[in-house]
């Protein structure tokens, strides 16, 4: 990170979260690959913006203008998923706030630290909010419109003879309608990988994938690093017999092998949702944090810093979640990037195997079609896309590990 | 340094004598190979010197054609009251038998068992027409008309009571057991290698098995047949008489087409003792030789190992014509997608191709060369079943005709067989197979026609009246939008891509359908207790129109019924009960023609398509030709244009 010339002429000591932003700015490798993560999250985001077959301008002859584009962000017969219509928020959000937003977090390097904290904690609740907000009022008003085909009501139009304004975004294919006509295209100007055994452009369908991937992969891993921390906190720190429970029931999950037991959960419940089953990777893959930090408060519970706070009168949840906790927490991060690259293979996995929901378009989902049809844009566009995203996240993960060890300190 | 020396020195003899020990293993198991080759080699010899066959020398012709049928046959059907008539063609020509051959085709699992009164699937009803004879079959070449089997003459005035003459002289194929061990020398008989004669009795024990309540499996399929069954007896050892309470057309199929299994053998157990009075019907479930086939048909069974193989020879004491080659081997290939490789290898000669398959080796096949093998040639038949999206009848929304009709409309049939099944098959309007005459031809299937899919969804008073994009309705008071469940066969990707591309054309005249893939006995659970909107299926149908079980409203309401979809017609019950008692064949076309007509303006189900199915073979067998009717593929009609190689 390059700081700006207006620094405040009183050297303050580095914060544990700088040092540790500083190494990992020096390794490069990791610090591309957090760029092409921070890449893909924009390509999650903006997908609408660049697939669509609702047009962002339209007009009929002489009629009004209008967006169909705009107001299918919110439609719920055309983003039916929540995790989609979970990134059109953001992607409202960001287009709006996102340049201030970013501008007011520079702005906030010149301040000291105390200052400069409570600062970007409140743009940061401030951002949190305005996603909610946009969430709320679309949960409280939701969204449904008539289905109309765009690309075929045009043409449809034209061939009467009626003028017609129409703007698409540069692929201008759903994700979800298919024609049948195209079906299992050769690789294309109009569709550059080609289309599936359905009619839909693969392309399109890889680049919604990733918000499928990505939600996943963040989303089961925050549910189980908070189990498992929880878990192991209260085992580390109070020993004993609550240790004793905790360290069975993890040599009992961990005796399963996980696949199995994801298969076998995954076959009990009939309607799957991705939801479903980020529950179910988050249920098996809660052990390793809870290892992890249990080891962690073994190691801190005796240090002087936590018989003080003892000694002060400190109600024990405050010892352990803010006292301890904050000091254990690096390993944990380091094993969540880890942990997100292997929930999105396992959720590939799943959908590979016929147990995933079938309505989205997750990368495992078409790599299932593509294996059928034997067509090999279809098996290699996913399989590729899924290598560059674990390898990524394996690559930061990487980077924050070296970074936070003291000992490769640069 | 020693020490090192000395672990080197263990190291190479260990690996001398592992090398040793590989070289060894290969030549014990070559000179295996040899020898099972040579005792195969010797029992065709052998199998050919019993069938009064020269050993040596090219094709030699032993069928014997209809000509040579026995006198008491010749006799029988010169009676004109004999329900039963000549073939009009036999199903082995002199000139395409070629001994010393075997004839080798892949099963891509073990059948349950194979005894055919006992194991259920479609497999060992194909199978036992391989080693069972029955007593009368359809026609190859008129299905309508049947042909004596081991029966030689039917006889009745009524349809009621049947006379039934016995073909005289057929003995049982001899068990495949241990003889040397003499453990079983109670199970040999006076006739030619120690053989079993077949009689009425046998028929009268199988009469007994069927309805026996204690039997279980295929048995239980069969019995609701029998069950109007008032009185049976062997009139002597050659005639038997059956008696049935209800007059109905399918009592003559059930009849003729009854599995037939041995007295002696099945009511004894392994050392010939007979079962108790009481529990033999149990007994018989879990029967000795129920893993192995004993019957009277043209392939005796040699043995079956689970997993591998199954193993047919000719039986040279058969009746009728027999086969045109010596032996009949089934591998077991579960690996479906290594069936082409074997049919290229020269390990099969035939092979049946999976619609992907189709795909590949066919659709994107460039040179027109068939796995690239200039000797490798393409068969095709039309398979009697039917595809459908059945609607339940029972929900307020697919009540009215009106809305399964717009359903049908709405459901681009034609591009989705193109596109997704690559034509294999032909889209369908109705329940009978389209090779039948009940099949009326002048019903089309519906278009693909969402405007008018839309116009009748208004008119049953589907509107969307919120503008949400989908239609809703006032049921019971309550304000319902249209959406439904669609559950689909989830173990093919074929069904996930067919659901979502209607589920687009849906969602486009306002409904939504939420497609849920589910495993074929999850699948079954909830159409058992009618828990469903949709959902997609397939029947297999039969050259005999029989419309009691799908389509009687008597049957809606009973647990577990084909009639799943709860179709109450009265009209279609009319026709149903008529067909049943119709035996001119004319007017039985004409009341199957109704009910097509029928169930096309009702549309209880959507109806999709037949399919068809692709057949790769060598060319050293002669052109391959499958029966129209159910099971499609009967070996006995195969045959070899070349002798074996010597």
């Amino acid at each position: 990170m390059t700081e700006p010339a207006a620094r405040p002429p009183v050297a303050e000591d580095p914060s544990w979260v700088d040092l540790i932003w500083v190494q990992f700015g020096k390794r490069k490798i990791a610090r591309g690959a957090l760029f092409g993560l921070l890449g893909l999250l924009l390509l999650a985001i903006y997908a609408p913006l660049l697939a669509s077959n609702k047009p962002l301008l339209w007009r009929v002859a002489d009629g009004p203008l209008s967006s169909p584009w705009l107001l299918s962000l919110f439609d719920r017969n055309f983003f039916e998923n929540g995790v989609d219509l979970f990134f059109n928020a953001l992607l409202v959000c960001v287009s709006l706030l996102g340049l201030p937003a970013a501008w007011a977090w520079r702005r906030a390097a010149t301040l000291p630290r105390a200052a400069r904290g409570a600062r970007r904690a409140r743009l940061l609740l401030g951002g949190i909010g305005a996603l909610l907000l946009t969430l709320g009022l679309n949960a409280a008003a939701p969204q449904a419109r008539p289905k109309e085909v765009y690309p075929a009501l045009q043409a449809q139009l034209e061939a009467q003879g009626t003028p017609v304004l129409a703007v698409y975004p540069p692929l201008p294919h759903s994700f979800r309608d298919g024609v049948l006509d195209q079906a299992r295209a050769r690789p294309s100007a109009a569709h550059p990988l080609g289309t599936d055994a359905a009619g839909r452009d693969v392309l399109v369908r890889l680049i919604f994938g990733a918000r499928i991937s990505l939600t996943i992969g963040v989303f089961a891993v925050s549910l189980y690093i908070s189990i498992g921390t929880v878990l192991g906190a209260l085992a580390g720190y109070f020993g004993g017999r609550v240790d004793l429970v905790i360290q069975r029931l993890i040599e009992v999950v961990i005796c399963v092998p996980s696949l199995f037991l994801i298969l076998s959960v995954a076959a009990f419940i009939e309607d799957r949702s991705i939801f479903h089953i980020m529950v179910i990777i988050a249920a098996v893959a809660w052990t390793t944090p809870a290892r992890l930090v249990r080891a962690e408060f073994l190691r801190h519970r005796n240090l002087d810093f936590v018989a003080a706070a003892r000694a002060i009168g400190y109600p024990q949840h405050t010892i352990i979640f803010a006292e301890i906790l904050p000091n254990t927490l690096g390993p944990v991060l380091v094993s969540a990037t880890f942990g997100v690259a292997s929930a999105i293979l396992t959720e590939s996995t799943m959908s590979f195997l016929g147990l995933g929901d079938i309505t989205v378009p997750s990368w495992g989902q078409m790599l299932n079609a593509g294996r059928t049809t034997s067509e090999w844009t279809l098996i290699l566009a996913p399989g590729f896309a899924i290598f560059v995203t674990v390898s990524l996240l394996n690559l930061v993960g990487d980077g924050f590990r070296d970074a936070i060890d003291p000992k490769l300190r640069r | 340094m020693r020490q090192s020396g000395q672990s080197t020195l263990l190291f190479i003899s260990l690996g001398l004598l592992t090398t040793i020990n590989v070289i060894n293993s290969w030549q014990i198991d070559h000179l295996e190979r040899l020898a099972i080759e040579d005792s195969a080699r010797l029992a065709a010899i052998e199998a050919q010197l019993r069938a009064g066959v020269p050993v040596s020398g090219a094709a030699t012709t032993t069928a014997a054609g209809p000509a040579a049928r026995s006198a008491q046959e010749a006799e029988a059907l010169a009676d004109p009251k004999n329900l039963l008539r000549a073939p009009t063609r036999p199903r082995v020509r002199a000139a395409q038998v070629s001994p010393g051959r075997t004839l080798r085709m892949q099963i891509g699992q073990d059948p349950q068992g194979l005894n055919p009164l006992i194991a259920k699937g479609a497999d060992v009803n194909e199978y036992s027409t391989y080693f069972n004879a029955f007593m009368a079959t359809r026609d190859i070449g008129e299905p309508e008309r049947w042909v004596p089997d081991l029966a030689v003459k039917v006889t009745t005035d009524d349809d009621l009571r049947y006379r039934i003459e016995l073909r005289k002289g057929v003995h049982w194929h001899r068990p495949a057991v241990d003889w040397a061990s003499g453990r079983y020398d109670w199970a040999k008989g006076p006739g030619p290698d120690d053989r079993q004669p077949f009689t009425a009795h046998d028929v009268v024990f199988t009469l007994d098995a069927i309805r026996n309540t204690q039997t279980a499996g295929r048995v239980s399929d069969l019995r609701t047949y029998f069950e109007p069954v008032v009185a049976y007896r062997a009139v002597d050892d050659h005639t038997l008489e059956i008696q049935f309470k209800e007059k109905a057309y399918t009592n003559r199929s059930a009849l003729f087409e009854m599995p037939i299994i041995p007295r002696f053998l099945f009511s004894v157990d392994e050392d010939g003792k007979p079962f108790d009075a009481a529990t033999w019907g149990l007994k018989l479930n879990e029967h000795w030789y129920n893993q192995k086939a004993i019957g009277t048909g043209p392939l005796q069974f040699v043995s079956w190992e689970p997993g591998v193989k199954m193993e047919f020879a000719r039986d040279p004491h058969y009746f009728g014509e027999p086969v045109a080659y010596d032996r009949l081997l089934m591998s077991v290939v579960k690996d479906q997608n290594a069936w082409p490789r074997k049919l290229k290898a020269g390990e099969l000669d035939f092979i049946y191709l999976q619609p992907e398959q189709f795909k590949t080796e066919i659709l994107d096949d460039k040179d027109g060369v068939l796995l690239d093998n200039p000797a490798i040639k393409r068969a095709d038949f039309s398979l009697f079943n039917y595809f459908y999206v059945g609607w339940n009848a029972d929900r307020p929304k697919f009540a009215d005709k009106r809305v399964r009709k717009a359903m049908t409309l709405s459901f681009n049939r034609a591009g989705v067989l193109e596109k997704v099944l690559y034509n294999q098959g032909a889209l369908t309007s109705g329940p009978f197979p389209q090779q039948t005459p009940c099949y009326d031809k002048s019903v089309q299937p519906l278009p693909f026609d969402l405007e008018a899919a839309k116009a009748l969804l208004t008119e049953a008073g589907w509107t969307d009246t919120d503008g949400d994009g989908v239609r809703d309705k006032v049921i019971d008071g309550q304000r319902v939008p249209f959406t439904f469940t669609l559950i689909t066969f989830g173990s093919s990707s074929e069904y996930e891509t067919i659901a979502s591309t209607w589920r687009e054309d849906l969602l486009q005249i306002g409904v939504q359908m939420q497609p849920l893939p589910l495993e074929w006995s999850a699948m079954l659970k909830k159409m058992d207790e009618r828990d469903f909107d949709a959902f997609t299926g397939a029947w297999v149908t039969t050259w005999e129109a029989d419309l009691m079980q799908l389509w009687h409203s008597a049957e809606a309401d009973k647990p577990k019924s084909g009639n799943r979809i709860g179709f109450r017609n009265a009209e279609a019950d009319r026709i149903a009960e008529a067909l049943r008692l119709e035996f001119d064949e004319a007017k039985r076309v004409e009341l199957c023609h109704a009910f097509h007509r029928l169930v096309a303006e009702e549309q209880p189900y959507t109806f999709f398509y037949q399919r068809e199915r692709t057949v790769l073979y060598w060319e050293h067998l002669n052109a391959l030709e499958f029966l129209q009717i159910p099971p499609h593929r009967d070996v006995r009609l195969f045959s070899f244009n070349q002798p074996a190689s010597p």
